[in-house]
């Protein structure tokens, strides 16, 4: 037995505890354990169901959480945190593959769905998706992910010098509010919360899941949902390599399928399984929030690493499907994407503690597609077109005017060949003529869209419930259905709509039990 | 569960390690870091997706072997070049065509991620958050540890806030 499963909670099963092929029976079946996931299972078990969640990924306690970067984009993202959406340029994205999902790993920033993108989405054949129906959702998710404001002292040196540099400009900007239970501002979030006061899906929905009775096999990848011609079974997975043997079976027989494993993983899961779309867009429709990073030097020590990853974000330009903020990252990742090597990067490193990362997020003006390659898994593409592009460089620009008006004295910029820039002035002549997309320097931790909901399944691949349209017992409960990108980051948007769907699948449980 | 690592082989590992010399800081000594280095490599490959892993070690092999038609090689691999032979080598792929600067930054990436996530780099940078991190969560403790335990219970209730 590992030491991870000697200190297990009771119900959670990981691949080293298994002796052999498993044949489990359940109401429900949900495969992924991050923000839809998790809170779907909590809510369908907290409803009386019996509830089976399966998870690719290992179980990581808090406890078992460290500072280590290489060792956490191991264990707790997939492919090591090295997944590429091919395009003109191409986006590196990353997604959580732990218990938890991406919530373990993201920076719990936690917002409500804006109303101008709810009411966008209430105009897309969406029922009962408005401010209105949505805010008691949002307030329950509140109160059970402790969201709120961070305690001022754990505020760090970078994001107040970003903030200073945003109010230099007179631009609108808000304190975030994350899901944390006084958390000091260790910023450790994207390894793993060592504290335990982010209040991710590992400490929250999955142990509340597990106290009502649920089940969960970590290290067990489904590899396909079964199926009765048009009817969801159940799930058939397989543990992972035990001593380079192959892993045990696991095969789960329930009323209910849902699909939670993130808009990359689930419409890949889906078409493996058999299931088409009469819309024909399972797997299109993905949107990303193209990201772009500004690093700020400082004369000052800043050393952004003291304090929250993230404390603010400016949202004056959030009409323009812009928005910018300062989030620390560790030297190892700071490196990624730098053209600097040898002496020259020893030389840019060594002012790591005078550095105040930051970056803008863009709403997508397009949309990408996921395809599932065999042999290969999924193949993501993503071309960002000229109206995102210059979004980006806008975007781009504005935090570089932030970080410039903070007192920055220079400002490297993700434009490959691009030099630094040290004032205003060589900032507006380096970006007065185009800048070639392929040039830009993008990633994403943003992924949605790609089983979009809607009534019409002509036009949508899952019902406003997440109901799979063509399909019986078989939903979705992730990113992957949001009908476009919401601007800002999308886990409580995720839960509020998970603990939604599950409420009235609960309510409807009759038509769906067998 | 344990992922498995990805052995390099010797003619691989010889590779990255020539790349490494170009890319990486040349202090302190690379002799001095390259097994953790390479370890944590040799891990992270295991961990990535086929695809991924598939693209890095190609692209390395053809990074070594085009060595011989370019100027600098003038038929020697890569790794056979000298220092400053092998540095202008670099220099001139990175400044090539867009694809090849993408994949290069790709490979420079995980040599110098791997590189900077050593605990013994970034503390010679002044970068130790385990210490930080160990006074910070003390702390939270000592000043809010009774609101954490009523916060943390709280999230088993079936309407937190409502206290049923």
């Amino acid at each position: 037995m590992s030491t991870v499963s000697a200190t297990v909670p009771s119900g959670l099963v990981v691949a080293d505890d298994v002796p052999g092929d498993l044949s489990v029976d359940c109401d429900v079946v949900v495969v992924g354990s991050g923000a839809g996931g998790a809170s779907t299972a909590a809510e369908l078990a907290d409803g009386g169901l019996d509830v089976v969640v399966v998870e690719e990924g290992g179980y990581h306690p808090t406890a078992s959480f460290s500072v280590d970067v290489p060792h956490a984009l191991r264990t707790l993202y997939r492919d090591g945190g090295a997944q590429t959406a091919f395009g003109r340029p191409p986006v590196a994205f990353s997604e959580g593959r732990c218990v938890g999902g991406s919530t373990v790993v993201n920076g719990g920033m936690s917002f409500r769905t804006p109303d101008r993108v709810l009411q966008r989405w209430a105009g897309e054949e969406l029922r009962a998706i408005t401010p209105q129906a949505m805010e008691p959702y949002f307030e329950r998710v509140e109160r059970r992910l402790s969201v709120g404001p961070q305690d001022p002292a754990s505020i760090g040196r970078d994001s107040e010098l970003f903030r200073a540099g945003a109010e230099r400009n007179g631009w609108e900007l808000i304190a975030n509010t994350r899901n944390q239970l006084h958390c000091c501002g260790c910023n450790a979030c994207l390894w793993g919360c060592p504290t335990g006061a982010k209040r991710s899906m590992l400490v929250t929905e999955v142990p509340r899941a597990l106290s009502r009775g649920a089940r969960l096999y970590a290290d067990c990848r489904v590899e396909r949902i079964t199926r009765i011609g048009s009817r969801a079974t159940g799930i058939v997975g397989r543990f992972g390599p035990r001593d380079g043997a192959p892993g045990a079976r696991l095969r789960v027989r329930a009323s209910v399928v849902v699909a939670a494993g993130g808009a990359v993983q689930s419409p890949t899961l889906l078409r493996r399984s058999g299931f088409r779309s009469p819309s024909g867009r399972l797997g299109r429709n993905l949107t990303l929030h193209p990201n772009a990073r500004v690093i700020g030097i400082f004369d000052e020590e800043v050393r952004g690493w003291h304090g929250v990853h993230q404390a603010y974000q400016v949202r004056e330009f959030l009409d323009e499907g812009i928005l910018l903020a300062a989030a620390n990252l560790p030297p190892a990742l700071v490196t990624l994407g730098l053209p600097h090597y040898g002496t020259e990067l020893a030389e840019l490193m060594a002012d790591y503690n005078r550095m105040v990362v930051a970056g803008c997020l863009v709403e997508d003006t397009t949309t990408g597609r996921v395809r599932s390659v065999p042999g290969v898994g999924p193949v993501v593409s993503y071309q960002l077109d000229d109206e995102g592009a210059r979004r980006v460089v806008r975007g781009i620009t504005l935090t570089a005017q932030t970080l410039l008006a903070a007192g920055a004295r220079r400002v490297l910029l993700p434009l490959r060949g691009a030099p630094e820039v040290g004032s205003p002035r060589e900032l507006d002549a380096l970006l007065a003529g185009p800048v070639a997309k392929s040039d830009l320097d993008l990633f994403s931790v943003h992924l949605m869209g790609t089983a979009r909901m809607g009534e019409d399944p002509r036009r949508a691949v899952v019902s406003s419930f997440g109901e799979f349209h063509g399909a019986t017992g078989l939903f979705v409960a992730d990113a992957s259905l949001f009908p476009g990108p919401v601007g800002v980051n999308p886990m409580e948007t995720i839960v509020a709509l998970a603990i939604r769907n599950a409420e009235n699948l609960l309510g409807n449980w009759r038509r769906h039990a067998r | 569960m344990r992922l498995p690592d990805h052995a390099l082989s010797r003619r691989q590992r010889r590779t990255l390690r020539a790349f490494a010399d170009v890319v990486c800081p040349p202090e302190p000594s690379l002799d001095t870091v390259w097994p953790a280095l390479l370890g944590n490599v040799e891990q992270f490959l295991g961990a990535t997706g086929k695809g991924t892993r598939a693209l890095l070690l190609t692209s390395f092999a053809v990074f070594d072997q085009a060595a011989r038609l370019t100027r600098e090689g003038r038929g020697r691999r890569f790794v056979d070049l000298d220092r400053r032979q092998a540095e202008i080598y670099y220099r001139r792929r990175a400044a090539g065509s867009r694809g090849t600067r993408s994949l290069l930054t790709l490979m420079k990436g995980v040599l110098t991620l791997h590189y900077y996530g050593l605990p013994r780099i970034e503390e010679a940078l002044g970068y130790s958050p385990a210490a930080y991190v160990r006074a910070t969560a003390a702390r939270r403790i000592e000043r809010y540890g009774q609101q954490i335990r009523l916060g943390e219970r709280a999230a088993f209730l079936l309407d937190p806030g409502s206290g049923v």
